[in-house]
Order: C-alpha cells, then sequence, then structure tokens
C-alpha cells in the first residue's frame, strides 16, 4: 500500500447534531509532511480519527494509497496509518514497554521473529532499547512519548499522523522528539499547536477552522500572512518573527496552493 | 478500607524474586488451603504448617518491620480476637480474677484466629514482596486462568497508578484553595472530584479501546513469557504440607 | 472490611469460593455480549477507578469519614454485570497484591463486597425504577436506599457465613446484633455518597450511566446452562455435608482433618447454628442458601443478558 491519502468531500456531524467536519477535500502525496493547525474544536481529532477508520464514514470518501476505506480492510489501512495520540497512557495499555511496543505487529501478522526485530528497531529508533522491561507508569512524560511512537512504528506505517506530540515537553525532549520525526520515512500528518514545530518540520500547512479547510499552503506563507493567521486563530510566539529565509516565496518555484473557505 | 498505599517496593534481596510466580502462588494456594483446613487442636500438624510458612515468609520478607507495616488492616480482627476469651463462652470456666473469668474455649479460638490471620497476611505480604504485580498476573495466566479475565486484570493494574496520582492532585489542588473537609457539605466537593474521575474513566476506557483498535486489535489475545526459575525450597515446603495433610489424614 | 484467614471455615469459604468464581464467569459472559471488544479496556479501566474511588475519605460530620465500598454505585452506572465483575476484580487485586484480605476468605471477600452488595444494590434500584420511574430524583433517591441495602445485607451475609461455618462461638445474636447495627451506619454513609455521585453525573453525563438508559432486554438461554452447572458444583460440594447419619458427618470431619471427639463441640459449630442444636438442619440450610443466591443471580441474569440497540 503507498502511503498517499486522498480525502473527498468529508463530513461528520454528531450524534447530538453538531457539525464537526463541512466537505474536506484535500490530497497528500506520499512521504509528504503536511502540519494540520487550528483553534479547538475546529475538528483535527476528528479528522484524525477518521483516517484509520476509528470513525465511521458518514459522508464522503477516503483513500489510502488507493484503497477506499470500508468496513473489510480496517486492519490493513489501520496497519498502514499509524496515529501517535496526545495521551501516552492511553495508548500504552500493557504492563511493559516491549510489551506495548510488539502488540501493534502481532496484531497485524507479523510472525515473531519479525515482531521482535521490529520492535528492536523501533526502540532503538526513539533510544528507548534499554527501557523495555520497564512498567510504563514509571516513565516520564518524554519516555512515554517516545514508547508510543516506538508502538507505532514498529508495526512499519505508510503514514505517521502526530497529535499533539509536543505538548508539555521540556524543550529537550522536544528537540529529541523533532529529531525522531525528521528521521522517519513515511508520510507524516503533525496536528499541533505548537507553531515552531509545524514549521520546522513541515513545509506544508493545511488550516481548519470550524469543521472547514480555510487554507492549503506552504507553511511560512501561512506565517507570513497576519490575517490568514488571525482567522485561524494562530499567532507566533512572543518575541519571534519569521526568519527572514522563510519569507520569499520559492523563485520560480511552484505555486502554493491556496483555498479559502466559501 | 485498602487504605493509601501503592504496592510497595520488591525486596530484591530475596531468592525467591527470581523465581516462576505460578509457583509462588501455587505454593502460597497450597500453605493457604492448608492453614484453612486444619487448627490448633492438632498441634503437630498445624505447627508443621505454620513452620513452612514461617520459611516462605522469611525468605521473602526483608525485616520484620517490614511485615508488620503491612498489617495494620487485621487490626481490628486481632482486637476482636483478645476479646474472645472472655466472650466465647464455651469450655471450662477460669476465674481469672474475683468474677472476672474466661473460658478455655476462647483462648483456643483466640489462638487460633491470631496464628491464622497473621499467617495469612504474611504469605500474601510475602508473596508481594517478591513478585511484581503484572507478574503475579503473568502467573495467574499461567495457571491457565481465562485470557480475557487475566487481561482485564492487567488493565486495571496498569491505571490504578494513574488514577491514584490523579486522586492526589486532586486532594492537592483543593487543598491549596483552602479545602479542609472536616465537615459534611464538603462531601459535595468531594463527590464533584469523585464523579469528575468517573466521567474521564469512562472517556479514557473508550480512548485506549480506540488506541487498542488502531492497532489492530480484534479481541485475540497475545501473551508473552518471560524465563523464570524454579525454587527447590518451595517445592520442599509444598510437598511436606501435602504430607502432613495427607498423613495426617490417616492417623 | 476484607476478611482475614481462620473466621470462616473452610467448607463454607469453598463454597463461597464455587459462588464467586460462578459468578465472575457469569457476569464476564454478560458484560462481554454487550461491550464486545471493548470489555477489556472498560472493565480495565472501571475496576481501577472503583480501586482509586474506594480510597477516597468522605467526611460525614463530627471528625470522621467514610469511605465507599461502590458495589451499588458500580452497578448502578455500570450495570449488574459490568458492575459485579469490577468489583471482584478489585477484591481480587486488594487480596493478592495489597494483602488485604486473606487468600482462604477470597470467596467469602468477593461474596460480600461485590455480589451481595451488587445482586441487593441492582435489585433494589432497578425495582425502585419500575416503581417510581427514572426521573433523576427518583433515581437518587433509589441509589440512597440501594447503598445503604447493600451494605446491610453485605452484613447480613457475613452473619449468615458466621452461622454456617464461623470458627468461634461468639452467640449468633449477639454477632447479628454487632455486625448490622455497625453497618446499618456503614450503609447509611455509602447511599448518601452514592446518590451524592450519582446526583452529579446525572446531571452532567446521563448518557453514561447505566440505569438512566432504557435497553431492550433479552433472554439467554445459554447463561440458565452455565448458572445451572454452577448451581450443581455447588450442590455436589455440599451433598456430603448434608448427609444426615452420624456417620455420613463424622467421614466429613475426618475429610477435613477436624478432632471429631466429644469435648471438641464447638468444631462441629462450623456446620451447625449454635442456637440450633439439629445439625441436619443447619446443612441444609446452608444449602438452600447457595440455592438462593443462584436462584436470584439466575433471575438477573435472565433480566441483564442485553444488547445494546
Amino acid at each position: 500500500m503507498r502511503g498517499d491519502i486522498s480525502i473527498s468531500n468529508l463530513s461528520f456531524s454528531y450524534p447530538d447534531g453538531t457539525d464537526a467536519l463541512n466537505a474536506l477535500t484535500f490530497d497528500v502525496s506520499e512521504k509528504e509532511s503536511v502540519a494540520i493547525l487550528g483553534p479547538n474544536g475546529a475538528g483535527k481529532t476528528t479528522l484524525v480519527m477518521h483516517l484509520n477508520g476509528i470513525y465511521s464514514i458518514q459522508k464522503g470518501s477516503i483513500c489510502i494509497g488507493n484503497k477506499e476505506i470500508n468496513t473489510d480492510n480496517l486492519k490493513e489501512i489501520r496497519k498502514n496509518v499509524g496515529i501517535v495520540f496526545q495521551d501516552p497512557d492511553q495508548q500504552l495499555f500493557m504492563p511493559s514497554v516491549y510489551e506495548d511496543v510488539i502488540f501493534g505487529p502481532r496484531n497485524f501478522g507479523f510472525n515473531v521473529l519479525e515482531t521482535e526485530e521490529n520492535a528492536k528497531k523501533a526502540l532503538q529508533q526513539v533510544g528507548m532499547y534499554e527501557h523495555k522491561d520497564k512498567a510504563p507508569h514509571h516513565l516520564s512524560l518524554g519516555q512515554k512519548r517516545k514508547v508510543a511512537i516506538a508502538s507505532v512504528l514498529a508495526s512499519k506505517p505508510k503514514i505517521v499522523i502526530f497529535d499533539e506530540p509536543s505538548s508539555n515537553l521540556d524543550p529537550s525532549s522536544r528537540r529529541e522528539l523533532i529529531d525522531i520525526i525528521k528521521s522517519l520515512d513515511a508520510t507524516i500528518l503533525l496536528v499541533s499547536h505548537d507553531i515552531p514545530l509545524a514549521l520546522e518540520l513541515c513545509p506544508r500547512t493545511i488550516v481548519l477552522k470550524d469543521g472547514n479547510l480555510l487554507c492549503d499552503m506552504q507553511t511560512n506563507e501561512f506565517l507570513g500572512d497576519d490575517l490568514l493567521m488571525k482567522e485561524a486563530r494562530v499567532e507566533l510566539p512572543f518575541g519571534f518573527e519569521l526568519h527572514h529565509k522563510f519569507h520569499h516565496i520559492a523563485e520560480g518555484g511552484e505555486q502554493p496552493k491556496h483555498r479559502h473557505s466559501d | 478500607m485498602s487504605g493509601d498505599h501503592i504496592q510497595s517496593h520488591l525486596n530484591t534481596e530475596s531468592p525467591l524474586i527470581e523465581i516462576e510466580p505460578a509457583q509462588k502462588i501455587i505454593s502460597v494456594l497450597i500453605l493457604a488451603l492448608s492453614l484453612a483446613f486444619n487448627d490448633i487442636r492438632n498441634p503437630l500438624k498445624f505447627n508443621l504448617i505454620l513452620i513452612c510458612i514461617i520459611c516462605f515468609v522469611f525468605v521473602s520478607i526483608p525485616s520484620i518491620n517490614y511485615l508488620l507495616r503491612r498489617m495494620y488492616v487485621i487490626i481490628p480482627f486481632i482486637l476482636f480476637a483478645f476479646l474472645l476469651p472472655f466472650i466465647s463462652k464455651s469450655g471450662t470456666t477460669i476465674y481469672l480474677y474475683k468474677d472476672i473469668a474466661i473460658y478455655q474455649n476462647g483462648l483456643f479460638e483466640m489462638s487460633n484466629i491470631l496464628l491464622k490471620s497473621i499467617a495469612g497476611v504474611s504469605m500474601a505480604v510475602a508473596l508481594s514482596a517478591t513478585t511484581s504485580q503484572f507478574d503475579i498476573v503473568r502467573g495467574l495466566e499461567k495457571l491457565k486462568l481465562p485470557k480475557i479475565f487475566v487481561a482485564i486484570l492487567s488493565f486495571a493494574l496498569r491505571y490504578i497508578s494513574v488514577y491514584i496520582s490523579e486522586f492526589k492532585r486532586v486532594k492537592l489542588s483543593m487543598k491549596s484553595r483552602g479545602f479542609n473537609s472536616k465537615s459534611l457539605t464538603d462531601s459535595v466537593a468531594i463527590a464533584y472530584a469523585g464523579s469528575a474521575m468517573l466521567i474521564r474513566g469512562f472517556e479514557r476506557g473508550e480512548k485506549v479501546y480506540s488506541s487498542m483498535i488502531s492497532r489492530g486489535f480484534d479481541g485475540n489475545l497475545f501473551i508473552t513469557s518471560k524465563k523464570w526459575n524454579q525454587s527447590k525450597l518451595l517445592y520442599f515446603l509444598c510437598i511436606t504440607t501435602l504430607l502432613v495433610n495427607i498423613l495426617g489424614y490417616f492417623s | 472490611m476484607h476478611v482475614p484467614d481462620g473466621f470462616i471455615n473452610a467448607p463454607v469459604s469453598a463454597t463461597a469460593g464455587l459462588l464467586s468464581i460462578g459468578s465472575i464467569w457469569a457476569s464476564t459472559k454478560a458484560a462481554n455480549r454487550f461491550l464486545a471488544d471493548k470489555l477489556i479496556a472498560i472493565a480495565g479501566m472501571m475496576s481501577a477507578l472503583i480501586f482509586a474511588l474506594q480510597m477516597i475519605n468522605f467526611p460525614i460530620g463530627a471528625g470522621t469519614s467514610g469511605h465507599l465500598l461502590g458495589g451499588a454505585l458500580a452497578v448502578i452506572i455500570l450495570g449488574p454485570s459490568l458492575g459485579i465483575l469490577c468489583v471482584s476484580i478489585v477484591v481480587i487485586i486488594q487480596a493478592l497484591i495489597f494483602a488485604d484480605g486473606g487468600l482462604s476468605a477470597l470467596g467469602i471477600n468477593i461474596l460480600n463486597i461485590s455480589i451481595v452488595t451488587g445482586l441487593v444494590g441492582w435489585c433494589v434500584i432497578d425495582l425502585w425504577k419500575k416503581f417510581f420511574g427514572d426521573r433523576s430524583s427518583s433515581l437518587i433517591i433509589g441509589s440512597f436506599i440501594a447503598g445503604l441495602f447493600s451494605v446491610v445485607m453485605s452484613s447480613v451475609a457475613f452473619v449468615a457465613e458466621y452461622a454456617l461455618g464461623g470458627t468461634v462461638s461468639v452467640e449468633l445474636g449477639s454477632v447479628f446484633i454487632a455486625m448490622v447495627t455497625s453497618h446499618f451506619l456503614i450503609g447509611v454513609g455509602e447511599g448518601f455518597i452514592t446518590a451524592l455521585i450519582l446526583s452529579l453525573l446525572l446531571k452532567v453525563r446521563p448518557d453514561m450511566v447505566f440505569i438512566a438508559k432504557n435497553e431492550r432486554v433479552e433472554k439467554k438461554s445459554t447463561s440458565i446452562v452455565g448458572v445451572l452447572l454452577f448451581l450443581s458444583c455447588s450442590l455436589i460440594f455440599l451433598a456430603p455435608l448434608a448427609s444426615s447419619s452420624p456417620d455420613g458427618l463424622e467421614t466429613v470431619a475426618e475429610e477435613f482433618n477436624f478432632d471429631y471427639s466429644d469435648k471438641t463441640v464447638t468444631f462441629l459449630q462450623g456446620y451447625s447454628i449454635p442456637s440450633i442444636s439439629n445439625s441436619f438442619i443447619s446443612i441444609v440450610i446452608s444449602g438452600l442458601l447457595g440455592i438462593l443466591v443462584l436462584t436470584i443471580f439466575l433471575n438477573l441474569y435472565l433480566n441483564i443478558a442485553r444488547k445494546e440497540s
């Protein structure tokens, strides 16, 4: 399965009637890194929960690598779309780190040897291999986050989605996180309020507001557009300015994609 | 009721720490059942069993203090036991002083209960001193308890510490806002905290389920096993206890 | 309170153990029916929660504080099967890992703390809902009564166990009065806390409270087979005890390594209710009690095998 995403007219409303997503349409190519920004309640998490079939599609369609998500291929989709949730306590439910990391591969049909191999590699990739026999509640938040990432990477997904990966992390843990994400060889979706993180990791940004796609453009352009940022309820950290090297539009480069809600 | 304690630190000096949890659980079961089926009126058998239990306990715990600290749960029952010679009116009467009488059977019953309850608690403390909570669960799984039950136990243990720390945080934040929890009306505030925990608990359960299915869970549980040693001492204690019971049956 | 080893004799403890195994099995099956894959996550989480809730101090005035047992609250918000399952898990964790409650008394403790409180609490709230409707106010009052009754009946269960298998010869009457009166007070506290928590839950998230939801009831015949199996197991176990001839009692006494001699009349009190000198009747009562509990469970089980519509 390829690691590209194609979302078409995705709409979702909650049982009490509130609209969470409104005719979302966008594509993500293989190995692209895209940030998903927007105020709380914009629908970012709802969107994420659709991408591996946790939420059933009410209206519209989602294709992962040309395969449309439906009830028959959920397991294959989930193997290829890994989600690292915001709360690692929700993600690490086994008695030990190692058991959490092998949970995915075992379920997805890897044999015992492959599982061991993948788990080892994943834990080494996040730098937590020495802690593999520890119980999750003995780890710090940063360590838990890393293990959560490893537990997703162990299934070798083509697409990895991060939901607020840097929240509450101290600066050095945050730097370690950035290095880990940079080293990944997969399509990345990054839902975050951490603007510098989005800028550093994702050349492209999609902004959601009230369930609608507000804009879909290069990150540096979005962050250079004050009006748009205000509409998206986003601002740069106090005392920070966008560095001039991020300001220019690539000379002769590709046109930025630009979409406003109607 | 169970007090504010998380499982205490393991006694890393005990040789039983490397031993297969399933063997430890079976040993404790055999000892506990033997204790239940025997009585102080059969002193030889009972004392032999007690000796086996004492061996098990001493090999497991780091110090007597360790054990005593964890015995507070049976204090009311110990106090009740001391009342027994006075209130358990059966058997010959012994007059202590003027009209104050104690009863012989009451004495027997008191020693019976004291010995049994203390021995019982000691065994349980000894087990948890040498076996981490998850290893106890793995031992149960090895003993062929249903997988789903073992999984629920395992999840419950995993999240108990999450809730205990959450509860402590809530308590702290209430205290720092001057909350003193003395009067009845304060119960309302505490109940608010309790119901908030309940609601978050439901939601967290749903979220954990989402995580599980995101990583492909479809009802099949895969259990991992570790490499453990067997303990000759425990084998010896178990066989001795069983022999004591069997031979006692025939004598 | 969690009973330690040595207070209740082996046969009664073993019977309680059988009943507990049966009820855990049955409640797991029933909960699995309406939770399916979610059972592990939800039951695990809620068991952990109830464990933590039991540690909370609720001030009840005059410097004293009470604790929540949680049996009634568990069945009110989770339903009877999941509620009983979760509290049983809590009791097991307390015994095995925190040394709270004797290991040979585990059956007794599960029976008293989760099964009796759960069944009684459920009966009360279910009947209350049928008679007084499901408005918040009536459910809250019903939950108070459920909490109170659950604790009182839990102490009555202990007295019954004591009568059938207590290892001390304190008069049954005194034990009854002491246990039930003290637990009445505890029950008032439990009822109060249960009602309080339920009132808050109904205000904020009524969709999470089992008793506030209206679900279709479906009867499942496989459950009858299961419960009958355990009924028969208990009877098989109790049958040797029920042998009324002195020979029968003698063999049984030897089996359990009791000294069967004239002066140790107190031992046979393990099989008899002290004020009833005919040991046969008391053994029969023991058997009937087991059947009664299982029958109640059977009836509720038929009513509680629900499917989410």
